[in-house]
Formats: structure tokens, C-alpha cells, sequence
């Protein structure tokens, strides 16, 4: 004879869930990622410091995150405006707006390259308006970022608008009462509040941006030392059947990513103990 | 400050029924007054309008005899304390209170320190001392309602409303904070309006009780007096259990407890039959049937019920001590 414990959870199924979570998880991420450092630590040490502290490899390295870096802020401001101006104000053609803003989610990013190269070309459409102010975006830097903000956008307005919707109008009116102008109600009252859904949305523009290969290589030129990302340099050397190389230069890009997404991640969770606990 | 509203007219809806739809009143400088009404009579959006948070379609706002229509909510000088609080929950409770001196215009900000020393001097008025490094998130209701007035009195406001200020509270709380808010009311001698639906709340707090249905007013008065004088048959049925007569006269309506239970036959009372107790604590609910087969239900204490000895079934006359006629 044995009592069975009384099971103290009401929520039922914990154990399975879990279990299927992490053998999910395991399988389609954490399995695939581990292969990088294996494939990295074959290559002896001294070789792998070699690469890593190759100037094209730190170039890129930190043309990647620089870049994206940018992006994701430029992204975090005009996402949230675009956010803001969807859920506060009604006005013919909304929807369509609305519907615009997942495009760049949809479109192979190949397609948005090219499109971007054309338009920002010296001859194109806004290459040829940009150029006499002496300012050159296709196969530039500054390129880069043009195409990260039109792939990172989503991500800002998306995470920004439910978080808008919520907001208690009564939370603006008593700053209203109080005698606070729009404009300081706003960085006071009302950013806080979103604040973490923008910073949210900035994690995730980042982590595409850093990511991006298809919509970069059209506008960006590519050259070493100037605008060649870390993704092509990588994939350059698996074409030379380098593939140590390109395992040690993915293990570092993906050691940044995880310590800026890490960090942010703690920014949250320390605010969101500030407030709440 | 005094304020006068004047056929104050707002429809939120085309086609609906107006939430304000003419109403009249004057509040005097330093007076504490209710609006009570049912949920649904306008009495929030009375409110909201004074403050500057809804805009009039027709009629007017005074205070002080000047007419605030052109003025923003910002520029009202009115404190506004939300049946939510609406709490700025990324700040202190501290920060909460100054925040109304601190986004002032350069020109007239005072200094941090004193914005602080003054957050903590209307902390300790609202017995929060001590609270100042707390999230809104760390406090209870009955805290957090308090906050929310200190920081609508530290901009000095020229009126103080308050929307359900009650309403989100437990029975317990809800009885400390009232007596509270009235000696608070009587020692700063702010003019509040505040809203309730709650006819003792009211009757017990304010100065005077404006009772509010279907955007208009039915009376404004005295606690003592909208209860001895009611205006209206809506004031009479709002106020307390009422039983409603139809006889040669007119509609006559009789409060349960002005109705004396007297031996069968007594002159000038209704015969009525015993048919139901209801004791409630210390009062008795009695309910008659009348001649006319009408129902009625009378109100008296638990001890002058088992004096008179009657049980459901007995035969005895209702005496009416007073009726109110319309």
C-alpha cells in the first residue's frame, strides 16, 4: 500500500510540455548551433586566433554589427512613430498602411537588394538626388543600414502596437490634468510604459540585422575592408572549402549576438523588477 | 473656487440619448458635493467635462465666473483623481505626487528639493510616509487612492474631482478612507465634487448631494433635506427603500421604515396580512399585502418587531407615519 502524493499543480501536462519544448528546442536550434563550435574547435587555436584577428575578418565583424546596430536604432524611432500614428489616429487608407508594414517579412530580401540598388544607384531614382549632396548609398555602409531598416521595420511596429493599444488613456489624461504638455506627458508617462516593447522590438530588428545576407550583398558592394559583412565573408570561405574558417568566424558573430541580446534581456528583466517586485 | 455649470449638452453618439442633456448647477467655493446618480446618468462625464477631459456641444462651465471653455485640461488647474487612479507605474510614489510640479514650464518649476519636500509633506497628509521609494505596484487599493490625491493636491488645484473615488475598494477600507476624505476636505478647504452611486456614501460625506438621472439634475440639496423633501419621485425611489402607492390622490410614495405596524382596525391605516419576515441583523423587513392584494414592505428594529407579537399570517393595520405625494 502507498498514498499517491496529491499533485499540487492544476495546470495539467507540465512534464510532457517540457519534455517536448526542449526536445523541439534541442532539435531545430540548439543541435544546429552546436555543430558551429564543433566544427571551429577542429581547427587548432593558434590558426583560429589567426582568422579571428584577420583585419577583414574584424572589418566585417564589426561592419555587421555596426550596422545593424544603426538600423535597429533608426528602427526603434520610426517604428515607434509608425506604431503610434496607427493606433491613435484613423484615417482612409490605415489598413492598407498596416498591411505595408509586413511586406518587408514577406518579400525574399534578394528582392528588396535589388530594388534598393536600383533606386539608390548614382543614376537611380534617389541615388541621383542624393548625389550632389555628396552622399553615396548604394555600395556604401551607409547602404547597409538602408537595407537593414526596410528588413528590421516589422519588428519595432509590431512589438510597439499591442502594447500602444493597451495603454490606459486615462494613465495620459491625468498627466493631462496635472498641467503636463503633450510633448513631456509623452517622455514621461508614456515611453516608460512602452519602453520595454521598444526595446524589445530593437532586440529583434538586431539580431535579423545581423543576420541579413540577401537584401545586403546587392546594395553593399562587398568590397573587403570597406562593405563586406560578416555572413559573406563566411560564406566566401565555405566556397573556398575553407570551412574551419568560416565555423570560426560564425562562433564569434554568434558569441556577440548572444552577449547584445543577453544584455538586453537583463535591461528588461532588471526593469521589470524595479517596478514590480 | 466656485463653479457653475450652465445647460451643459454633450452626445457622444449621434442619434443616442444625450450623456449631459441640459443640466444646471452651481457648486460653492470650498464646498464638498456629490453626484449621485445610477451608472449611466452622466454624472462621470459631468465630471470629465469640468475638467477639461470631454468638450461640450452646447452651454457652459464657469469658475469663478470666468468660462473655461477655450482652457485645455493642462490649463484648468483641477485635480482629477480616477476611479483606477491611473497611476504613472514607471515612477515612485514620490515622483507620482511631484510629477505635477515638476513638468511645470521652466519659468515657475520650483526646485527639485522643494518638489520633493513638498511630495513628501502631502505624502505624510495622506498618511504615506514612508512609501516614497515604493512602485505603484507595491501598494494596496486603499494606498494607491491615496496617492492618487496627494498628487492632484500638489498643484494646488482650485477644484479637486473625484470620479467613484470609492469604488474599487473593499467595505472596510471604503468606510476609513470616507470619514478620512472629509476631514481632509475640512482641513484644506479645497471645492470637491466627487461622484458615487452610492446613496449612503453620499448622504454621508458631501454638503450637499446633486442626484443626477438621465443627464439631467433631479434636485440638488442638503443630505437631510433631499431626504425629508425630495423634489422628484426619481429622488424618492433613488433614496432608500421606498414603497410606491397608486391611490385617489396620486402616486404616494411611503419610506418602509416611516410605516408603524398597528392592532387590526386602528383609524386612518390599511388593513394588511402578515406575509413574509426578512430579519437583516438589527432591522426587520416585513412584507403586507394589502385589501388591494398590493404588496408592501416595511422596515423597524428586530426588538420593536418581537414587541408587537405578530407572526406571518397575523391580521394587523399599517399605519403610514409619512408619505411623499406627486
Amino acid at each position: 500500500m502507498f498514498a499517491r502524493s496529491p499533485s499540487p499543480k492544476v495546470i495539467p501536462g507540465f512534464g510532457l510540455a517540457l519534455g517536448i519544448t526542449l526536445a523541439y528546442l534541442s532539435l531545430v536550434v540548439l543541435l544546429p548551433l552546436a555543430m558551429i563550435p564543433l566544427a571551429a574547435f577542429r581547427l587548432a587555436p593558434e590558426r583560429a586566433w589567426a582568422v579571428v584577428s584577420d583585419p577583414r575578418t574584424v572589418h566585417a565583424l564589426a561592419l555587421s554589427f555596426g550596422t545593424a546596430l544603426l538600423a535597429a536604432a533608426v528602427n526603434a524611432v520610426l517604428g515607434t512613430l509608425l506604431a503610434w500614428v496607427l493606433v491613435r489616429y484613423d484615417f482612409p487608407g490605415r489598413r492598407l498602411v498596416d498591411a505595408l508594414i509586413d511586406l518587408p517579412f514577406a518579400l525574399p530580401t534578394a528582392v528588396a537588394g535589388i530594388s534598393l540598388a536600383a533606386l539608390y544607384a548614382p543614376n537611380g531614382w534617389l541615388g541621383r538626388l542624393l548625389a550632389p549632396l555628396g552622399v553615396t548609398v548604394a555600395y556604401t555602409p551607409l547602404g547597409i543600414v538602408v537595407a537593414l531598416v526596410f528588413v528590421g521595420l516589422p519588428f519595432v511596429v509590431r512589438t510597439v502596437e499591442p502594447v500602444l493599444e493597451a495603454l490606459d488613456a486615462e494613465v495620459e489624461e491625468a498627466a493631462a490634468t496635472l498641467g503636463a504638455s503633450w510633448s513631456r506627458a509623452f517622455r514621461r508617462v508614456v515611453l516608460p510604459l512602452i519602453a520595454p516593447a521598444v526595446l524589445a522590438g530593437f532586440a529583434m530588428a538586431l539580431a535579423r540585422g545581423v543576420g541579413e545576407y540577401g537584401s545586403v550583398i546587392f546594395i553593399a558592394g562587398n568590397l573587403p575592408m570597406v562593405s563586406e559583412i560578416a555572413p559573406l565573408l563566411i560564406a566566401i570561405r565555405l566556397e573556398e572549402y575553407n570551412n574551419g574558417a568560416a565555423a570560426v568566424i560564425a562562433l564569434a558573430m554568434l558569441a556577440i549576438a548572444f552577449a547584445l541580446l543577453l544584455a538586453i534581456n537583463l535591461l528588461q528583466a532588471w526593469n521589470r523588477r524595479r517596478i514590480e517586485a | 473656487m466656485r463653479i457653475e455649470i450652465e445647460n451643459a449638452v454633450k452626445t457622444f453618439e449621434r442619434g443616442e440619448r444625450p450623456a449631459l442633456d441640459g443640466l444646471s448647477m452651481t457648486v460653492a467655493d470650498g464646498e464638498l458635493v456629490a453626484l449621485l446618480g445610477p451608472s449611466g446618468s452622466g454624472k462621470t462625464t459631468l465630471l470629465r467635462a469640468i475638467a477639461g477631459l470631454e468638450g461640450l456641444e452646447s452651454g457652459a462651465i464657469r469658475f469663478d465666473g470666468e468660462d473655461v471653455a477655450g482652457l485645455d485640461a493642462r490649463d484648468r488647474n483641477v485635480g482629477f483623481v480616477f476611479q483606477h487612479y491611473a497611476l504613472f507605474r514607471t515612477m515612485t510614489v514620490e515622483e507620482n505626487v511631484g510629477f505635477g510640479l515638476s513638468v511645470r514650464p521652466r519659468a515657475t518649476r520650483p526646485p527639485k528639493a522643494e518638489i520633493a519636500a513638498r511630495a513628501r509633506e502631502l505624502l505624510r497628509l495622506v498618511h504615506l510616509e514612508g512609501y516614497e521609494r515604493r512602485y505603484p505596484a507595491q501598494l494596496s487599493g486603499g494606498q494607491r487612492q491615496r496617492v492618487a490625491l496627494a498628487r492632484a493636491l500638489a498643484i494646488d488645484p482650485g477644484v479637486l474631482l473625484l470620479d467613484e473615488p470609492f469604488g474599487a475598494l473593499d467595505a472596510q477600507v471604503r468606510k476609513e478612507l470616507r470619514r478620512w476624505l472629509r476631514e481632509l476636505h475640512d482641513r484644506t478647504g479645497h471645492t470637491t465634487l466627487f461622484v458615487t452611486h452610492d446613496q449612503e456614501e453620499a448622504l454621508e460625506l458631501a454638503d450637499r448631494v446633486a442626484v443626477i438621472n438621465a443627464g439631467k439634475l433631479e434636485q440638488i440639496a442638503p443630505p437631510a433635506e433631499l431626504y425629508a423633501h425630495p423634489a422628484t419621485p426619481f429622488v424618492c425611489e433613488f433614496l432608500g427603500a421606498v414603497n410606491r402607492l397608486d391611490t385617489p390622490e396620486g402616486i404616494v410614495y411611503v419610506r418602509a421604515h416611516e410605516i408603524d405596524l398597528t392592532p387590526p382596525g386602528t383609524p386612518h391605516a390599511l388593513a394588511a396580512t402578515l406575509v413574509a419576515v426578512r430579519a437583516a441583523g438589527p432591522r426587520v423587513h416585513v412584507e403586507l399585502e394589502l385589501s388591494s392584494a398590493r404588496r408592501i414592505e416595511a422596515e423597524l428594529s428586530a426588538e420593536a418587531f418581537a414587541a408587537t407579537g405578530y407572526a406571518v399570517g397575523s391580521a394587523l393595520s399599517a399605519r403610514i407615519r409619512r408619505k411623499h405625494t406627486f
